[in-house]
């Protein structure tokens, strides 16, 4: 009998350890042994780390760049810099799977300690888990992102996850401008001619500018920074534009980043056919609009970054007229002024029938908004502005109005008026303005919109608001937000399931 | 039982039991990835460098006649301008800064205020490798009384080049005037005139 019970007891703990090792097995084969893959970086030797915070990557030490960015809710006009300061950021690439981020703060006097971090964008519903002065969180897809402490905008950490590159230039291509890694100067800039790429290896920091004129099937490549510290902020006088177009067509530029600008940053004059892919920009000084297309036509700006001490997206005609312009899968932070405007200037180059259409704004996301209005049409002169479009827009923080913004602090503002920045004495029109998909997180206790017509001549034609959430509350009519309107007509709020 | 058999029988027991246990910790704790990280080195600089590729040219630099500049003092007015780049720019003793007209033809009138015998106009162009070398026409004329203007020149064409000095020194016989018009017929690098300085000298 004993015998016999052994034997069983033996048997069952067989049957158990061949059972896990089985149900092991299984799983392994369900799931596969899963890989995640990065490549980081090194800075040049020559710039010092933050001294906010270290990140590592897979458990590896990845160098974080010191970034001036600007808290300052005031553009005193003097070119005044003193509120700029700085802020954490990183970039390395996502080979495959979803890469373990560790974000230590290094800096006990400016966090005494860690509370709560928040990743954005929240759609992307990542978790952050916090352990003593350690924010971790995974990463599964390539993009930017930011990382939030303690629920304050201050030192956020900006994280530019990119995708491996792909089809790199042919170095030995007497075509192609290929700067290594490390820290360069080149303050004559560089000129791209017809036919030209310019490739800025990872690692490298270029204090130049870029530009090309008249030219066609230009590139501009890779992950490396061109930066603006070498020069004082512009004054006024001698803006160093770190990408500049002008009469340009068939133009591709992706992945690189824009940093400390001493005025706007990436700037497009008369430029058609071009495509944007994967620029981040952070600009901390004054006039450091971002992405500013002016006259351009079948222009498309996508998954790309700017955080800016002026607009953010700006669509302005200077020239002929704007036409088939997007931005789309984008992720936005604005210190100072407008987050997507179309205007002010709308015919600077007092055409006839001046006119800005079909400009569409799809999947942005508005992590911050601290200042004057997120989606805008300033109409300042006499253009004709039409077809323009708001499509699934989130704004995690409207804390609009802050600084000199006074009462400039609408979420969205349609006016057609005369401002400083007029070129004509007559004024324009407003028709077909769409806002589709638009939420609103957090920010200001009440939202407002805007909607001022000139006269009855000059007025805003055709405005659909659908599916407007804020704060979790649908939007069924214009009494659900502060609305101002006036010369505005065929204005129609929308709610849909 | 034999004894030899019962130990043999412990023995098995207590391995089984063993490696179920391991298996259940290793189910609950192994994490499932596979970690690679990639690292991109940058050669070590004690300093900012420029690559060798874009070391410029030797450039010339432009050098003024002697005398004064009248431009500084006149009264300018511009046929309109394009951006920022506002027409006082042209004279504002700043060679980085610069006008840019808003089409063909642009121009620029320079009012002198009074009288003066002038022989020379130099025009310039920011004298920085990232302009490259481009040509604009130019049609000067002048003006006794302000408001009637005569041709000073036949038509000029004008060649830049920032490795020559970017500028363009136009001498000619003595000319009393009181005014100036510079109109910009043409630009291969632009789509309106520019200047960024325009020079006056007696």
């Amino acid at each position: 009998m004993k015998k016999m019970l052994w034997l069983i007891l033996i048997l069952l703990l067989l049957a158990a350890g061949t059972a896990c090792f089985a149900l092991r097995a299984r799983q392994s084969a369900q799931s596969g042994k899963t890989v995640s893959e990065v490549t980081l970086y090194d800075a040049p030797s020559t710039l010092s780390p933050s001294k906010t915070a270290k990140l590592f990557v897979n458990g590896a030490e990845s160098f974080v760049y010191s970034v001036f960015v600007n808290p300052g809710r005031e553009n005193k006009g003097n070119y005044d810099v003193s509120s700029v300061s700085r802020a954490p950021m990183a970039y390395f690439d996502l080979v495959a799977g979803a890469a373990r981020i560790d974000i230590e703060l290094t800096d006990q006097s400016s966090f005494p300690e860690l509370t709560s971090a928040t990743v954005s964008p929240l759609g992307k519903g990542i978790e952050v888990q916090i352990e003593g002065r350690h924010a971790r969180f995974s990463i599964a897809e390539p993009g930017q992102y930011i990382v939030q402490f303690n629920g304050t905008a201050r030192e956020a950490f900006h994280l530019f996850v990119n995708a491996p590159e792909e089809a790199l230039p042919d170095k030995t291509n007497p075509n192609v401008l290929w700067i290594e890694p490390g820290e360069w100067t080149i303050p004559d800039g560089i000129q791209l001619k017809s036919g030209q790429t310019l490739y800025l290896s990872p690692g490298a920091v270029v204090h130049t500018t870029v530009s090309a004129q008249f030219g066609s099937n230009i590139k501009i490549r890779g992950r490396g920074m061109i930066d603006g510290g070498i020069w004082e902020s512009w004054k006024g006088q001698d803006a160093h534009i770190p990408i500049d177009f002008r009469y340009c067509s068939d133009v591709y530029v992706e992945g690189v980043i824009l940093n400390n600008s001493n005025a706007w940053c990436f700037n497009a004059f008369e430029t058609e056919h071009a495509l944007v892919e994967n620029v981040k920009i952070i600009s901390a000084r004054p006039n450091g609009d971002g992405f500013t297309l002016q006259s351009c036509r079948d222009f498309t700006v996508q998954n790309s970054f700017a955080r800016t001490w002026d607009d953010s997206l700006v669509v302005k005609n200077y020239g002929q007229n704007t036409e088939g312009i997007t931005f789309r899968h984008m992720i936005l932070w604005t210190d100072l002024a407008q987050s997507m405007e179309v205007g002010y200037e709308t015919n600077k180059g007092q055409q006839e029938n001046s006119k800005i259409s079909d400009v569409l704004f799809q999947d942005i996301t508005v992590v911050n908004a601290f200042h004057k209005p997120v989606m805008s049409i300033h109409n300042a002169d006499d253009a004709l502005v039409e077809h323009i479009v708001w499509e699934t827009i989130v704004v995690e923080n409207a804390d609009l109005g802050n600084g000199d913004a006074k009462d400039n602090k609408q979420l969205i503002d349609l006016t057609i008026a005369g401002s400083g920045w007029s070129s004509t004495k007559t004024r324009g029109r407003i028709q077909d303005v769409q806002f589709k998909d638009i939420t609103v997180l957090q920010g200001l206790e009440h939202q407002e919109i805007r909607l001022m017509g000139f006269d009855e001549t000059h007025a805003i034609d055709g405005v659909t608001l659908q599916n407007l959430t804020v704060y979790g509350t649908p939007v069924t009519s214009l009494e659900d937000l502060q609305a101002t309107i006036q010369f505005a007509r065929n204005v129609e709020v929308r709610w849909e399931e | 039982m034999k004894p030899l058999l019962k130990i043999v029988c412990v023995l098995l027991a207590a391995v089984t039991l063993v490696s179920a246990g391991f298996c259940i910790y290793y189910m609950l704790h192994q994490r499932d990835v596979e970690e690679i990280v990639h690292r991109m080195t940058v050669p070590p600089q004690q300093s900012a460098e420029t690559p060798k590729e874009f070391i410029p040219e030797e450039m010339q630099t432009f050098v003024p006649p002697e005398g004064e500049n009248l431009a500084p003092q006149a009264k300018l007015t511009e046929s309109g301008h394009t951006d920022v780049y506002f027409g006082a720019k042209a004279t504002d003793g700043r060679n980085t800064t610069y006008w840019e007209g808003d089409g063909f033809p642009s121009s620029l009138t320079l009012d002198l205020q009074e009288e003066h015998t002038i022989t020379k106009i130099a025009f310039c162009l920011p004298p920085l490798r990232v302009w490259g070398a481009r040509t604009q026409t130019v049609l000067i004329e002048t003006s006794a009384d302000g408001e009637t203007y005569s041709p000073l020149l036949p038509e000029q064409t004008l060649s830049f080049d920032p490795l020559t000095g970017n500028a363009v020194l136009l001498t000619f016989d003595p000319l009393a005037a009181t005014g100036l018009r510079f109109t910009f017929l043409s630009n291969t690098g632009a789509a309106g005139g520019q200047a960024s300085e325009i020079m006056i000298f007696e």
